[in-house]
């Protein structure tokens, strides 16, 4: 479980984020929605301790992140490119991944294959170093990455940006299927409603660093929420 | 836009760049250097006469005799030193400017090098002794020494040509290491021909035109090569690099730290940047070759030290500054995954620790200028790997710089992998050792000194977990602002 505590971030000045309370429950399908400079990335920076919290505290599993290291034993992110490592090829940057999590070789094999799909054949097997593929492909890498050795907590960053259509629908498969098991919490931030409306069980929407709307997906149909957000997102 | 413009957006980047504090202290020392730089290269210009007529030459022939080693001094010194005038090309490309523009502003901005002041120094220095210590007329001297500023400043463009074009460096410095040790070890006297060169110079000032020539060819040859570089082409098509695998599971035996030890290797082998380390550690390696052929050095044991400290720490040194900068373009995803901080650092440690030894073993031919030289090396080399990996990490934590791996991907990258920072941060690994052996050797007897030496070093060791506490603290406590300054 999640839970954010009268969080704020204020950068000279400015409150960027001010969340008095959020909890977010294990297995929950997590969607955050919001323009430009809403918080989406600052959120997820400060859930993985990469920016100190001006004031309050996110605690993830009963780790309070920028207290204690230990979150990172059962959490994973792809939240842009530098959570890859260039000069790795793909298989490498797995099995490296893989060793972190205590995953041997062969279970990342196996693991790698059930996204063949995926890959659409452009990643596996190539002997390509990651900083020669192309962003769309370095995208795909880093997401699969993230599910490797079955993190409890998921994040990921604008996923479906920057994919062709038909990896975008094959990601949303993927996703949905992990939220399906309600064993892994899934944290996907998006522009787009209708991406995080299919995946999600929940979704949040920010709005100046604050949350303005927190809405269960199964109560309403697509167009309600639509009509909801119309006037935010 | 102009170059008013450009210059603007210069000046921003700096003033916005991180760590505003530290570059000052950077400054002040890079100042210090700098002036004493001038200060010698000047007063050579001036004191190689003084210097012929102390060896009983005649001062002048003396002067055209040396002068080839003010000009190759002045492009050594360029070579590691002088920064390239990278610009933020890649935005401005699809803009409204020219590629005139781009390129004549970094040219000019070379031009304003200070190296470049340093040569007009160095020629007025030379117009002031010809003039008045040796009363040569005006006119001949001004020409002289004009003919001779130019012939350095030319140096500008060759070393941007010889950092750029592999092609063209390669060559080069094959042909002039051969020249150089060909005139060490006196088969050939390469200063008795370049002599003529320079007497010709001054005995027909109309050669002037010669070497403006040679200067406006360089330019040119400069500016093509930035002009045709200026693309994104070498940078967005992909460019295949031969992969190769190493089978590096004996690491495995490293238990957690081994993955990171994985990845490190293939760091340092795959990126350009981390090769040149590599290239430049086994550099370090011959470095005692200097100290231990010359005569004046050889039986100095302060400067057999100096050298052991290099020949064993190079690849420490150069590698621990930019811990964990090297990490720098996938540092969020280091800091979010599964690894205590402490065995990330310790990882590095360990890598330079395992770099210090290889270069202990590498080091072992130094047996030829005797065991007790050979002794001097390990006892520093356990001193490096006891107390100096310590100290790279520590002031390693201080520098977050970013670092492009492959900056190779366009000609306006900065592949240096030595420079003016890397000098002073080197200070306290070569000076502290240096004032111990100091201390030792006052005090005791050689033998036992270096055995007190070796002992210390291994202390070192023994005191892993304090010191570890210590940087892990360090490093927490920048980690945020490491974070953002990789941003």
């Amino acid at each position: 479980m999640i839970q954010v505590e009268n969080l704020k971030k204020i950068y000279d000045g400015n409150t960027v984020l001010d969340i008095q309370g959020l909890e977010i429950p294990i297995g929950e399908s997590f969607g955050l929605v919001g323009n430009n400079g809403a918080g989406k990335t600052t959120f997820f920076s400060l859930l993985l301790d990469l920016i100190e919290p001006t004031q309050g505290f996110i605690k993830n599993n009963n780790v309070i992140v920028n207290k204690n290291e230990d979150w990172k034993t059962f959490t994973t992110a792809f939240l842009d490119d530098s959570f890859l490592i260039g000069y790795l090829t793909c298989e490498e940057y797995f099995y490296f991944l893989g060793e972190l999590r205590n995953q041997a070789k062969q279970q990342v094999d196996a693991f790698l294959l059930t996204y063949a799909d995926f890959f659409n054949n452009e990643i596996l097997g190539k002997n390509k170093f990651i900083r020669d593929l192309s962003k769309g492909n370095q995208k795909k890498v880093g997401i699969i990455g993230t599910l490797i050795g079955n993190p409890k907590v998921v994040i990921l960053d604008e996923p479906f940006a920057n994919l062709d259509p038909t990896t975008q629908i094959r990601l949303k498969k993927i996703l949905r299927n992990i939220a399906d098991t309600k064993q892994t919490t899934l944290l996907v931030s998006s522009h787009d409603l209708n991406h995080t409306f299919e995946i999600s069980d929940r979704i949040v929407c920010f709005e100046r660093g604050r949350i303005i709307k927190d809405i269960d997906t199964k109560q309403y149909s697509f167009e309600e929420l639509t009509s909801f957000f119309d006037v935010v997102v | 836009m102009t170059f008013k413009q450009l210059a603007n957006l210069e000046w921003k980047g700096m003033k916005r760049k991180g760590g505003m504090a530290q570059s000052i202290i950077m400054a002040i020392g890079k100042g210090y250097f700098g002036l004493c730089y001038l200060i010698i290269m000047t007063a050579m210009s001036a004191g190689l006469f003084k210097l012929a007529e102390e060896e009983g030459m005649d001062p002048f022939q003396g002067f055209f005799k040396y002068a080839v080693y003010l000009w190759l001094g002045d492009l050594v010194i360029r070579y590691f030193f002088q920064k390239m005038p990278t610009t933020l090309v890649k935005p401005l490309l699809i803009q409204n400017v020219r590629k005139k523009t781009i390129v004549n502003y970094c040219l000019t901005k070379s031009s304003l090098s200070f190296f470049n002041f340093v040569n007009l120094f160095m020629g007025g220095a030379l117009f002031l002794v010809l003039a008045l210590d040796y009363k040569v007329g005006f006119g001949t001297s001004f020409l002289f020494a004009l003919t001779f500023t130019l012939f350095l400043l030319a140096n500008n463009f060759l070393v941007q040509l010889l950092n750029h074009v592999t092609k063209f460096a390669l060559p080069f410095l094959v042909v002039f290491a051969a020249v150089l040790a060909l005139d060490f070890f006196k088969y050939v006297e390469v200063t008795a021909y370049t002599k003529y060169f320079f007497e010709a110079l001054y005995n027909y000032p109309f050669l002037i035109v010669a070497v403006a020539a040679y200067l406006i060819a360089l330019l040119v040859a400069c500016y093509r090569f930035y002009f045709k570089n200026l693309s994104l082409d070498s940078a967005v098509v992909v460019k295949k690099e031969t992969y190769k695998y190493y089978d590096l599971n004996f690491l495995n035996r490293f238990g957690t730290l081994a993955p990171f030890l994985k990845l490190d290797l293939k760091l340092l082998t795959r990126n350009k940047r981390t090769r040149m380390v590599l290239m430049m550690s086994a550099m370090f390696l011959l470095y005692g070759l200097i100290f231990f052929t010359v005569d004046m050095y050889k039986s100095n044991t302060f400067f057999t030290i100096v050298a052991a400290i290099m020949i064993t720490g190079g690849f420490m040194m150069l590698f621990g500054q930019y811990v964990p900068s090297w990490d720098s373009s996938y540092y969020p995803l280091m800091m979010t995954q599964n690894i205590p901080y402490r065995t990330y650092l310790e990882s590095k440690w360990l890598v330079m620790v395992l770099g210090t030894l290889v270069s202990i073993i590498l080091a072992s031919f130094y047996l030829f200028f005797g065991l007790q030289t050979y002794l001097i090396i390990v006892a520093v080399g356990f001193y490096n790997i006891g107390w100096n990996c310590y100290l790279s990490l520590i002031t390693g934590a201080f520098v977050r710089s970013k670092i492009d791996l492959s900056s190779n991907k366009n000609a306006f990258g900065d592949t240096k992998a030595f420079n003016v920072q890397t000098l002073l941060l080197s200070i306290p690994t070569i000076a502290i050792p240096m004032l111990l052996y100091f201390v030792l050797t006052k005090l005791l007897p050689f033998n036992t000194a270096m055995i007190v030496f070796v002992a210390i070093g291994l202390a070192g060791i023994l005191l892993k977990k304090p010191m570890f506490n210590l940087i892990e603290n360090l490093y927490k406590s920048q980690k945020y602002k490491t974070i953002k300054a990789y941003k």
